[in-house]
């Protein structure tokens, strides 16, 4: 079943622009999209977020970079569909039950670019209080910290929350090699 | 200030049409100043400040206002044609163009009226103006017409006065009239509603053709003979040329391009949003047919087909909505040419072929500057000074020569001079110095022609402001890529450069060939396909290390797109190999199996895969999955070069 | 005394372009908005030309020339059709019917007055 830009999300979206107060902070608030990635907890910008949808046929792009493996079908486009975990120097694993297909649209090269990679869950959306991040912490982290803006205490434990003005380049970060 | 209203934009729109024209009568003028063109000219200008005041380019009109009343003399004869005056009113021209850019009457257009450029061209004008005595006061040649004329029995009948049309041709000359009654019938058998008289009218005038032919505009059921009678003129001599145009309709609008009639403006941003609604529909409509084939059900078979040839149908007359003859550009580097060459002291005459060659609009529009590049470049490096062609036994006029034409599925756009052609060791050396090549690196002067569009080069020895603006032949390259186009080059020392590029007829739909590779599905461009033949029925040439296959009496290289697509090998029994045509050369592509024929709905491949070399775009099959399209040129060219790279080895 | 002239056109902004024009080069002008109101208004009056656009509701303008033709009032009366430059077999069809010219669409006031004069004076 695809979840549609509608519902749930969407309604809290409108409320939030509807609401003068929370809009008055909104250079400071942020909502994200918790999904996982390997157990982890990644958040991403919700406006970004074009629809989130099932596992589906990816077409293999011969000779591509390891980043953008792939093709998908999305409502009659053709979207790249990018694999997060070889960005994020993460090990390699199969997509399981509870896997999803997040399409998010964002700028390549000033050009708005739709595009799409698996997550192993989505979750929920959180409010995050852009104040309140913390730095990643130094050890343990696999993911360069270009890619990556802060972390952010929840109450199901940590959420990294992705910087998505890096992490979506079609070229890896120069400064990714740390 | 940009919220026009739909008037105002059919005149900007109109008014932009009136342009080209002018720019075109005023090239012909230059060419060959004759009362007609004056008057096409002069008609144009009116045209343009009569709109500009009602749609609010008063500022415009007000500035038109002076070139208008210089070709107002130009028609009485009041003043002569000259180069000087060309000039100022081609540039006055192009200045007009900018004003109808800014929207109409604003702070843009006020500070463009006021800037320096535009005070310099009216005192230009001026200059021109001042000309005193013109030096060849343009005053038709005066000529003998003998005009016969029997109107239609029926034409009283209809309304028409062939008394008054007789008056009509008298004032436009001299004239001694006859009148023949013979067929008028004895009283008794008289009809007055019956027209039975013919006429005969010797006029001398200095009118043309068209004017005696508009006369007699709407007695197209006469009998009517116009014939000049030669050795009869008086006055000045005529030009070399007259052209016997068809009867010209009085009421037919002062442009030369057919704008009026039925035809309706669409903007090109609505076009290209049929052309997506189209792609999707030929994609549902590839889902039906597998649906319908999965449940083998008569009457839907019956109906799948019926929408699929409408889709057919429809796909094709939306294309050919969007294809525009090629005169479309072409007509725009007559004037560069000019100015060029006026810039470089050089004498070039352009020639061009086929310009009624129609392609895509989006192919079109994206053309447009690498052909102007290419053409400053002929010009500029090409084109041998008159002094030095004269030296070499060389006409002092250089030619250039345009010319396109369709060829299987593609667009061949030729650009052609007869200058000193390219330099190869010239080329060689500079492409030492910039790296790309090596001192060692034997290569074949066909090779080092091609050079000429790598990145960053320049053959010119010193940088001229025409064509050494960093912006290299590799910018042409890149636009005729990215439009699945190829370039190639032919030079011959002395004899002079000709550049074609190979473009596809159209960037949105095509046929293709299904076939599967591996586990996946790839589609090959039908347009390129020459034949399918089966792998293992044809022997393969041994002594060429099994990358040639004889097809018939040819060698054909091949390549395996198993290998080139990085899959695995299968445990195919019988492959297959398609056959394709690509930049002039066939090779084979050895495929799994071929699926068969589709529309394809071509879509570009985005930042992450665009730069990936192999393919042309991808596509989405009727099961909802994408494949890619194959880019049968770059295969074609890989095949070759490995032969190539093999028989070097040997 | 001002001659008339008759134009037949469904679109109320032709018949006032056309009024307007020739109203100011000193015609008189009466309108009719379809073929058959045309008829009645070529009997009652004495028309110096009919100006008459082809498509029309009720009666269309081919047939009112036929009609025009078979007319006392409308024989020998200069009729012109608005035609489209495309719509070439229309145009024969026109001149077949009996109209003595046309003039394309769009036209302009120029266009109008150049042919007004040439086949009313």
């Amino acid at each position: 079943m695809p979840h549609k830009k509608g519902d749930p999300m969407d309604m809290q979206q409108t409320s939030r622009t509807q609401s003068p107060q929370i809009a008055a902070t909104s250079e400071t608030a942020e909502m994200a999209l918790i999904m996982r990635l390997s157990g982890e907890a990644f958040g991403l910008p919700v406006p970004m977020v074009n629809e989130i949808i099932d596992p589906i046929q990816i077409t293999r792009v011969p000779n591509a970079s390891a980043f953008a493996p792939g093709l998908i079908n999305v409502r009659g486009a053709v979207v790249p569909l990018l694999d997060l975990r070889h960005r994020l120097r993460m090990a390699p694993a199969a997509p399981g039950a509870t896997a999803r297909i997040v399409v998010v649209e964002t700028t390549i090269k000033d050009t708005p670019t739709r595009l799409a990679f698996l997550a192993d869950a989505v979750e929920e959306v959180i409010d995050v209080e852009l104040g309140k991040l913390e730095p990643v912490p130094k050890l343990g982290a696999p993911w360069p910290d270009t890619y990556v803006l802060g972390v952010l205490r929840h109450t199901k434990g940590l959420v990294v929350l992705l910087n998505a003005s890096t992490l979506f380049q079609p070229e890896p970060s120069p400064t990714a090699n740390a | 200030m940009v919220d026009l209203s739909p008037a105002v934009t059919a005149y900007v729109q109109e008014s932009r049409d009136i342009l080209e024209g002018l720019e075109e009568a005023l090239l012909d003028l230059e060419k060959r100043p004759d009362p007609e063109t004056v008057d096409a000219v002069f008609r144009s200008l009116h045209t343009l400040k009569g709109g500009g005041a009602m749609f609010g380019f008063r500022l415009m009109a007000g500035f038109i206002h002076h070139f208008e009343d210089a070709f107002d003399r130009v028609r009485s004869g009041d003043l002569a044609i000259s180069p000087k005056l060309i000039n100022v009113v081609l540039k006055a021209r192009d200045q007009m163009m900018a004003m109808l850019d800014c929207g109409g009457d604003g702070p843009e257009t006020a500070a463009l009226v006021t800037s320096a450029p535009l005070v310099a061209l009216l005192t230009e004008l001026d200059a021109a103006l001042d000309n005193g005595v013109p030096l060849t006061p343009l005053v038709a040649p005066t000529r003998l017409w003998h005009i016969s004329f029997r109107p239609a029995a029926t034409a009283l009948q209809n309304g028409m006065r062939p008394d008054r049309l007789i008056e009509e041709l008298v004032a436009l000359g001299q004239a001694v009239v006859t009148i023949n009654a013979e067929d008028v019938p004895p009283l008794d058998s008289f009809d007055p509603s019956v027209s039975y008289l013919a006429w005969q009218v010797a006029l001398t005038t200095a009118q043309p053709r068209s004017a005696l032919e508009a006369v007699f505009i709407f007695a197209d059921d006469a009998d009517l003979d116009i014939h000049e009678v030669e050795g009869e003129a008086s006055g000045s001599p005529q030009p070399d040329q007259r052209e016997d145009k068809p009867t010209e309709t009085v009421a037919a609008p002062p442009q030369k391009h057919d704008t009026a009639g039925d035809s309706v403006r669409v903007s090109s941003a609505k076009l290209d949003e049929i052309l997506d609604q189209l792609g999707e529909l030929v994609i549902a409509q590839a889902r039906l047919r597998q649906i319908s084939n999965s449940i083998d059900e008569p009457a839907l078979e019956g109906l799948v087909e019926e929408v699929e040839r409408l889709v057919t149908g429809l796909r094709d007359a939306t294309l050919s909505v969007r294809m525009l003859p090629i005169e479309m550009v072409f007509g725009k580097f007559r004037r560069v040419v000019r100015d060029l060459s006026a810039e470089l002291g050089k004498e070039i005459e352009l020639e061009t072929q086929g310009g009624d060659t129609e392609i895509d609009k989006n192919v079109l529009d994206r053309l447009s500057e690498p052909l102007v590049h290419m053409i400053r470049n002929s010009i500029d490096h090409g084109i041998e000074l008159p002094q030095e062609r004269s030296a070499s036994g060389k006409p002092a006029k250089g030619r250039l020569r345009l010319s396109a034409r369709q060829e299987a599925g593609e667009i061949l756009i030729s650009i052609e001079d007869d200058g000193k052609g390219l330099d190869a060791e010239a080329i060689r050396k500079k492409a030492v110095d910039r790296g790309l090549i090596s001192t060692e690196d034997e290569i074949s002067t066909a090779e080092l022609h091609k050079l000429i569009f790598a990145p960053g080069f320049s053959t010119a020895a010193t940088v001229s402001s025409v064509s050494g603006r960093g912006v290299g032949m590799d910018a042409v390259l890149t636009t005729v890529s990215a439009l699945r186009g190829s370039v190639d080059v032919k030079s011959y020392p002395g004899q002079g450069t000709r550049v074609t590029l190979r473009l596809p007829l159209t960037l949105a739909i095509i046929d293709g060939l299904l076939v599967r590779v591996g586990a996946a599905s790839y589609v090959i461009p039908l347009a390129s396909v020459e034949e399918c033949v089966e792998f293992d029925s044809i022997e393969h040439g041994r002594e060429s290390g099994r990358t040639m296959l004889q097809i018939r009496e040819h060698l054909v290289p091949f390549i395996d797109l198993i290998d080139a697509f990085d899959d695995l090998p299968g445990h195919e029994q019988r492959r297959r190999v398609v056959i394709v045509k690509a930049e002039g050369v066939r090779v084979g592509l050895v495929v799994d199996d071929i699926l068969g024929q589709n529309q394809t709905v071509i879509k570009s491949l985005g930042p992450y895969h665009g730069g990936l070399e192999g393919f042309a775009g991808a596509t989405i099959l009727g099961n909802g999955s994408v494949a890619l399209i194959a880019d049968v040129g770059l295969l074609a060219r890989r095949a070759w070069a490995a032969q190539e790279h093999l028989r070097n080895a040997a | 005394m001002a001659k008339t002239i008759l134009t037949i056109d469904d679109s109320k902004a032709i018949r006032d372009m056309v009024g307007l024009t020739l109203r100011g080069a000193g015609y008189r002008v009466i309108e009719a908005a379809n073929g058959a109101e045309g008829i009645t208004q070529l009997q009652a009056e004495t028309v110096a030309l009919v100006i008459v656009d082809l498509n029309m509701p009720v009666m269309n303008g081919i047939d009112f020339i036929r009609n025009a033709r078979r007319d006392p009032k409308g024989i020998g009366v200069p009729i012109v059709m608005l035609t489209t430059e495309t719509k070439a077999e229309l145009k024969a069809e026109g001149k077949a019917a009996g109209a003595t010219g046309w003039l394309n669409k769009p036209f302009d006031a120029d266009m109008l007055l150049a042919v007004t004069k040439k086949l009313a004076g």
